[in-house]
């Protein structure tokens, strides 16, 4: 188990590096990150756009700048961004903020997606069975800008005229200015995660409800739930302890894989929803060229990706005694 | 049943524990700019919605230097001169008791600062401020990031005479639009000691986070990274109080989610690029006016003269010919309001003083003429192409900025309209920023350019003299600003005439000249001004949209909220 933990490591530190390699020489040869600069009215000088490549060691070949980089994410160090910024401070702010918003769509959308599986696969070609199939493949069809529009409209303003109080918030991670305790400021917070929740975790609770219904339905008409009911166990104790238990193996580990997937989609979300976090680092990085950017982006989002396949892989084998013999 | 809410007890940890650890760890997000406990108050709150977020504070330098960020600090830096809505450079009052030309050969400035004018730590504002932003921005020193040296590097010295009250302002050559210098003053004993006692370090390096010094009616309180910046009123300033508690801008708003917002009391106010699905859902938001106004952007088309078809004048004369900028203008700009229309002028925008309608031979369309042109140039347009024995098919790319719906818009008009005439237009976009590179490569040489027609907006200026780097050559193999390669010694000497030139009225006149003078050569089409759009809830008077560089924030002391 050790020794394929650390061959998975290994390979995977390769995997990053080389794309880091692909990804830097891309990015610095096909954009100038002086454009901007450049564009400028009133203009710029010469001089200044001079100073300012040298600066950031635009001079240098393109090899030498990527081996300097690379010395310093070893060391943890991303450098500095286009406006002499540590790439780091930024980095870290905004993955806080990705990773509140991932985790509480993974989080609600898995119970959903149980929960909703369970009741499907139990009741199998029922009305409430045909009504979660026909909505599961309604979000899975639903663009996320536009069911953001629907959220903001319905859930927000609506529902906040309704109350007579604003607590959902359509726009940003956080109120302007929080200057609340610990409770006020989860309370904003919840408040402003709300919508994206939803409508992030709106896809994947669409596609795991349906590979939770299917596992269940396999694991229900199988031999030992046969015998546990013959036995005349409850129907509650056969469902939930013998069968769902087993059902969750195959969705605990497409979780663990959809997690980099979910990462990668809420770039849009963080959009429809003006959440400054890791989707506007990406865009705004690649749209002014800034590599340092970019590869910190690149990264993180691989290591995330690598990580959870790996806990993926780890969780089947702790989960199914059956795949460690 | 016992068994089953283990895991969503885990899970439901998980969300709160999530919660908490950004509540807590959040904290020290705010620590930069100065601590201030007031908490926020509602009714005295305005909430702009501004769609950059500066990227330094030093506007003076070319690091930091944007619209956006001017728009914030000239609340808070103080100015000699303001621009008005209707482009008037008008003296500002709270800062300056008077500046006048004392003499005109050589030309001397006399600036009289106010005797209560200090920075909010008490000490007055004073010649040294203007003399230290002189020797930041005349380009003497290479160390210092300047972002234009324009105009300070024709004064050869700044004094101070009254107890620094009265700043004497020597040019060595004449400078007609000395009005345009001197704005958003630094205290220069506080930007030396930011700098360590460097004041060049300070300047290039001392404001990478808001200061917590003011000049003006507002200061910076709470900037929050990728959130939100906060002014409140400056209690040391000398003039009239603001009458609003807290005016919060913020970044965290996407242009599609402002009526949202808006209707949701997270925002009060925004300027967003109009787009007229965003104007119409505004519309119809109860509370919240709307004003369209046209502003300093205007769109061209640029000709490549390096690029042998454009080379030739009959062939840029066709091209001017074939379009109908009127059509364009109802199609694209024309939607937001019956008040847009086609720009005549490079140089005076519609609603500056000094416009006038040139480009007399281009105002309809004319077909026919423009394949008469191409005939005269020995182009043949009897297949669909017109083609050039030596340069062969009439064939022409058109860049500009990918995702720019607005001009992407434009560009398929233009291509339709070249289309009847039998120039073949092909679209050659890139992404954001990445298409100026097409046009001023990393080089800055000629030879390195890669296109043949752009269409880009260059921002106005109430400061005609500024239009000199777009049309001046910088030499035969360099680009500088001029993105055509034209180049004119008659035009380049009315504009040496009209940057010496003191009487503001004669110097509008040789501007006028040389625009006429483009027309003439045509080296670019100027198409229409971008319309401004600035929604902002009822409640709040006193709000103006200033489509200069000032912006709407630009007499943000006067708001007041009506409750």
């Amino acid at each position: 188990m050790l020794g394929f933990v650390v061959r998975r490591l290994v390979a995977s530190a390769i995997v990053l590096v080389v794309s880091s390699v692909l990804i830097y020489f891309t990015v610095t040869s096909f954009g100038d990150p002086l454009a901007d600069l450049r564009a400028r009215n009133p203009p710029v000088s010469q001089e200044v756009i001079d100073a300012r490549r040298a600066e950031l060691g635009l001079d240098e070949p393109v090899h030498e700048r990527y081996l300097t980089w690379l010395g310093d994410v070893v060391t943890g160090d991303f450098g500095e961004d286009l406006d002499g910024q540590p790439v780091n401070e930024v980095l870290w702010r905004r993955l806080g903020r990705t990773l509140r918003m991932v985790t509480a769509a993974i989080a609600l959308s898995l119970v959903a997606a149980v929960a909703v599986g369970v009741l499907s696969a139990t009741r199998q070609y029922s009305k409430t069975d045909y009504f979660f199939t026909f909505s599961g493949f309604l979000f899975l069809s639903m663009p996320v800008f536009w069911l953001g529009a629907l959220l903001k409209e319905f859930l927000a303003v609506r529902f906040n005229d309704l109350v007579g109080r604003r607590i959902v918030f359509t726009t940003g991670s956080e109120s302007p200015r929080l200057d609340t305790d610990v409770w006020g400021r989860m309370a904003d917070y919840a408040g402003h995660l709300i919508l994206p929740t939803l409508a992030l975790g709106a896809v994947s609770y669409a596609a795991w409800s349906r590979y939770q219904r299917n596992s269940m339905l396999d694991v229900m008409e199988s031999d030992y739930i046969k015998l546990a009911r013959a036995k005349g166990a409850s129907r509650s104790r056969v469902v939930f302890r013998h069968g769902l238990r087993n059902a969750l193996i195959p969705l605990t580990t497409v979780v663990a894989i959809d997690f980099g997937a979910v990462f990668g989609g809420a770039i849009i979300t963080e959009q429809v929803f003006g959440w400054s976090a890791m989707g506007s680092l990406l865009i705004d990085g690649l749209r002014e060229y800034d590599v340092n950017i970019v590869l910190a982006w690149m990264m993180v989002t691989g290591a995330i990706a690598i990580a959870f396949n790996l806990v993926a892989d780890l969780l089947y084998g702790v989960l199914d005694p059956r795949i460690r013999q | 049943m016992t068994t089953h809410p283990r895991w969503l007890r885990v899970l439901a940890l998980l969300l709160g524990l999530s919660l908490v650890a950004a509540a807590c760890g959040d904290d020290d997000d705010g620590g930069d700019a100065a601590e201030d406990d007031a908490s926020s108050q509602d009714g005295g709150t305005v909430v702009f919605a501004s769609d950059q977020e500066p990227d330094g504070w030093n506007i003076n330098t070319s690091a930091s230097s944007s619209l956006a960020l001017g728009q914030i600090v000239e609340l808070v830096y103080p100015a000699a001169f303001r621009i008005t809505p209707d482009f008037e450079v008008v003296m500002d009052e709270d800062l300056l008791t008077s500046a006048e030309m004392v003499s005109e050969d050589p030309q001397v400035i006399e600036y009289v600062i106010d005797p209560d004018a200090s920075w909010s730590d008490g000490t007055p504002i004073s010649a040294d401020d203007f003399e230290f932003l002189w020797t930041m921005s005349n380009g003497s020193n290479p160390d210092v990031d300047t972002a234009s040296t324009v105009g300070y590097e024709l004064i050869e010295s700044v004094e101070g005479s009254d107890d620094g009250k009265t700043v004497t302002v020597a040019f060595s050559s004449p400078y007609a639009e000395w009005r345009s210098l001197f704005a958003d003053l630094l205290p220069a004993h506080l930007i030396s000691e930011l700098g360590d006692g460097d004041p060049v370090v300070g300047w290039n390096e001392g404001l990478a986070d808001p200061p917590e010094f003011s000049g003006g009616p507002f200061r910076l309180v709470d900037h929050q990274p990728e959130q939100s910046v906060t002014l409140v009123p400056n209690e040391e300033f000398w003039g009239e109080q603001p009458s609003t508690d807290e005016l919060v801008v913020r970044f965290d708003v996407d242009n599609a989610g402002i009526p949202a917002a808006l209707e949701n009391d997270e925002i009060d106010m925004a300027y967003p690029q109009p787009q007229l699905d965003l104007v119409e859902q505004v519309e119809e938001i109860e509370g919240v006016e709307s004003v369209i106004n046209f502003g300093l952007e205007f769109e061209h088309l640029d000709f490549n003269l390096a690029n042998s078809h454009l080379a030739k004048p009959e062939v840029r004369e066709a091209i001017g010919f074939a379009l109908d900028r009127e059509a364009i203008v109802d199609r694209t700009v024309g939607q937001f309001s019956d008040e847009a229309s086609v720009l005549n002028n490079r140089i005076f925008l519609t609603n500056q003083p000094n416009h006038e309608a040139h480009g007399d031979d281009y105002q309809s369309r004319d077909v026919d003429g423009a394949e008469q042109r191409l005939d005269e140039a020995g182009y043949d347009c009897s297949a669909e192409v017109c083609t050039h024995p030596e340069d062969g098919e009439l064939s022409l790319r058109l860049s500009t900025t990918a995702g720019n719906q607005l001009r992407e818009d434009t560009q398929l008009i233009i291509q339709e309209q070249l289309a009847e005439a039998g120039i073949e237009v092909t679209i050659d976009n890139l992404e954001g920023n990445a298409v100026f590179s097409k046009f001023f490569p990393d080089s800055g040489l000629r030879a390195d350019q890669d296109y043949d027609m752009a269409l880009f907006a260059w921002t106005g200026e109430p400061f005609p003299s500024a239009t000199g780097e777009l049309y001046i050559s910088p030499g035969p193999d360099m680009i500088g600003l001029n993105s055509t390669g034209y180049s004119n010694p008659e035009m380049e000497a009315l504009y040496d005439q009209a940057f010496a030139e003191t009487d503001s009225e004669v110097a509008a006149e040789l501007y006028n000249q040389i625009d006429e003078m483009l027309w003439e050569d045509l080296p670019t089409i100027p198409l229409y001004q971008k319309p401004t759009f600035l929604p902002h809830r009822s409640s709040i008077e006193g709000v103006q949209d200033n489509a200069t560089t000032a912006g709407p924030l630009w007499n943000a002391e006067e708001w007041t909220l009506a409750s």
